[in-house]
C-alpha cells in the first residue's frame, strides 16, 4: 500500500516532462514525426496503474492537448478518453505482450486517437491533414519502449 | 505484491467503464458545442495557457543552450569582424534613414494636398518568440509579450523582413500570434509599384501563400513585391508581405493562379516586432 502515495508525484512529473517534450520545436525535416508524448505517457500509466489513471484522467490530458494545440475544447478530450477506454479493456493482455507487439498496439491506439481528432476537426471545417497523422502514430510506437524504460526508472527513483 | 495489484483492477473495468466513457463523450461533445457557439471558454483557455507558460519556457531550453554555447565559444576575432560589419551596416542604414525622413515628410505633404490620411509613425516593441505550434494544421507562435505589455487583439507582428502575422490570443505574460501562412488567415495586399490590390491567403505551408481572384489581365509579374494595403483596418499600411514567385494562367479558369513567397522568415525569425497602432483604441476590440 506504500506504493499508492509515491506514484502520484511520479505521475505528475512524467506528464510534465511529456508536455515539455510535446512542445519542443523539432527541425523542419522531422517535424512530421513528432510523437504524441502525452498520449503515450497516458497509455503507460493506464497499463501500469489502471486503478489510478482511468477515463477520468483522460479528460485532463485531453484538456491539456486542447489548449496546447489550440483546437476547440472537447475534441482531444473525446479522443483521449476513447483511447483510455480501449486500453483499459485490454490492459491485462497488453501487459503480457512482448515489447515489439506492445509497440504495434500503441501504433493502432494512437492512430485511432489521431483519426478521431482529425475527423472531428475536418468535420468542423478547420483543417484537413489527410493521412499524415499515421506518421505521428508510427513515431509514437517507436518511442514506446523508451517511455516504458525511462518512466519505470523514474518511478523507481521516486519510490 | 506486484501480482496482487493488477488482479484487483479487473473489477475496475466492470460495466462502469462504459458508463464513464459515455459520460466523457457527452462532456466533450457539449464542450465542443459550447466552444463553437459561445466565447465564455476563452477565459478558461487563457488561464490554462498562462499556467502552461513554464512548460513553454522549458521547451525552448535546448535551443537556448545552443545559442549560449555558441556565444561562449565565439572568438574575439569573429566578434571584432562582426562588429565591423555591423558598424558598416549601421552607416548605410543611417544614410538611408536620413533620406527616408525627408521622403516621408514630403509624402505627408503631398498626401495632405490630396486630403488623404497621413501615414502615422507607428511605435514598435521588440518581442521574442518562445514557442511554436506543435500542430501542422494550425500555425501559430507564442511570444513573450502579453496583456501586461499592452498587446491587443489583431495587432500586427513583423520580423526584420516583413509581416509575420497577427495576435489572436492574449495571456498575462505571453500571447499567441497566428502566422500569415495559416490556412484560416488572409491579408489584404497591394503590389508595391502599381497599387494593384489583392488578398493573400495562407495555405498551411510556410513557404508560400496564394493570391485570390486575380484577373488574368491584371498587371502582375514575377518578382513583384506585395505590401500590406491597410484595407480592412487590421494591418498597418506599407509593410512588405510577400514576393510573387509564380503566375499560372489557365485558359479554363477566370482567374490567374498566383503563388507568392512570404518576405518574413516564418520558420526562422526569433526576434519580432509588435506594431502599436496609435488609433487602435478607437476601433472595436476586434476578434478573429
Amino acid at each position: 500500500m506504500t506504493q499508492s502515495h509515491i506514484s502520484w508525484f511520479a505521475i505528475i512529473i512524467s506528464f510534465f516532462i511529456a508536455a515539455t517534450l510535446e512542445l519542443i520545436a523539432l527541425p523542419d525535416m522531422v517535424a512530421f514525426l513528432r510523437p504524441e508524448w502525452l498520449v503515450v505517457t497516458y497509455v503507460y500509466w493506464l497499463v501500469r496503474h489502471p486503478e489510478k489513471i482511468g477515463v477520468a484522467s483522460g479528460v485532463i490530458v485531453g484538456l491539456l492537448l486542447d489548449v496546447i494545440s489550440g483546437s476547440y475544447f472537447g475534441i482531444h478530450i473525446l479522443a483521449v478518453c476513447l483511447t483510455g477506454y480501449l486500453v483499459l479493456t485490454m490492459h491485462q493482455r497488453l501487459k503480457m505482450f512482448p515489447i515489439s507487439q506492445q509497440s504495434l498496439v500503441i501504433f493502432f491506439i494512437v492512430g485511432i486517437q489521431l483519426m478521431v481528432v482529425s475527423t472531428i476537426k475536418s468535420a468542423l471545417g478547420n483543417s484537413d491533414i489527410g493521412l499524415s497523422y499515421l506518421w505521428l502514430a508510427f513515431s509514437s510506437a517507436i518511442i514506446w519502449p523508451f517511455v516504458l524504460i525511462v518512466t519505470d526508472r523514474l518511478v523507481f527513483a521516486l519510490r | 505484491m506486484k501480482l496482487g495489484g493488477p488482479d484487483k483492477t479487473i473489477f475496475v473495468q466492470g460495466p462502469y467503464l462504459a458508463y464513464r466513457l459515455l459520460l466523457a463523450v457527452v462532456l466533450s461533445i457539449s464542450l465542443i458545442v459550447i466552444d463553437i457557439k459561445f466565447s465564455q471558454l476563452d477565459h478558461v483557455r487563457n488561464v490554462i495557457s498562462t499556467g502552461l507558460t513554464p512548460i513553454h519556457w522549458l521547451s525552448e531550453f535546448p535551443r537556448n543552450i545552443k545559442s549560449v554555447a555558441t556565444n561562449l565559444v565565439t572568438s574575439r576575432e569573429t566578434l571584432e569582424q562582426e562588429l565591423g560589419l555591423l558598424q558598416d551596416r549601421l552607416l548605410v542604414l543611417e544614410r538611408k534613414s536620413q533620406k527616408l525622413a525627408s521622403v516621408t515628410a514630403e509624402l505627408n505633404r503631398l498626401r495632405e494636398l490630396l486630403n488623404a490620411s497621413r501615414i502615422l509613425d507607428e511605435g514598435v516593441v521588440v518581442a521574442e518568440m518562445i514557442g511554436i505550434s506543435p500542430d501542422t494544421g494550425y500555425q501559430y507562435i507564442v511570444i513573450n509579450k502579453g496583456a501586461q505589455d499592452g498587446v491587443y487583439h489583431g495587432q500586427a507582428v513583423l520580423d526584420s523582413k516583413g509581416l509575420m502575422g497577427q495576435v489572436i490570443e492574449i495571456n498575462e505574460l505571453t500571447s499567441k500570434v497566428l502566422l500569415i501562412s495559416d490556412i484560416r488567415h488572409a491579408v489584404p495586399v497591394q503590389i508595391n509599384h502599381n497599387g494593384v490590390r489583392a488578398i493573400a491567403y495562407g495555405l498551411g505551408s510556410l513557404s508560400y501563400l496564394e493570391l485570390a481572384n486575380v484577373p488574368d489581365t491584371s498587371e502582375i509579374s514575377e518578382g513583384d513585391l506585395l505590401v500590406s494595403s491597410g484595407l480592412g483596418g487590421r494591418f498597418p499600411q506599407g509593410y512588405p508581405v510577400a514576393r510573387v514567385s509564380s503566375i499560372e494562367h489557365d485558359a479554363g479558369r477566370s482567374f490567374a493562379r498566383v503563388k507568392v513567397k512570404p518576405e518574413a522568415q516564418l520558420d526562422r525569425s526569433r526576434l519580432l516586432l509588435l506594431v502599436f497602432n496609435k488609433d487602435h483604441n478607437k476601433s472595436d476590440e476586434g476578434k478573429l
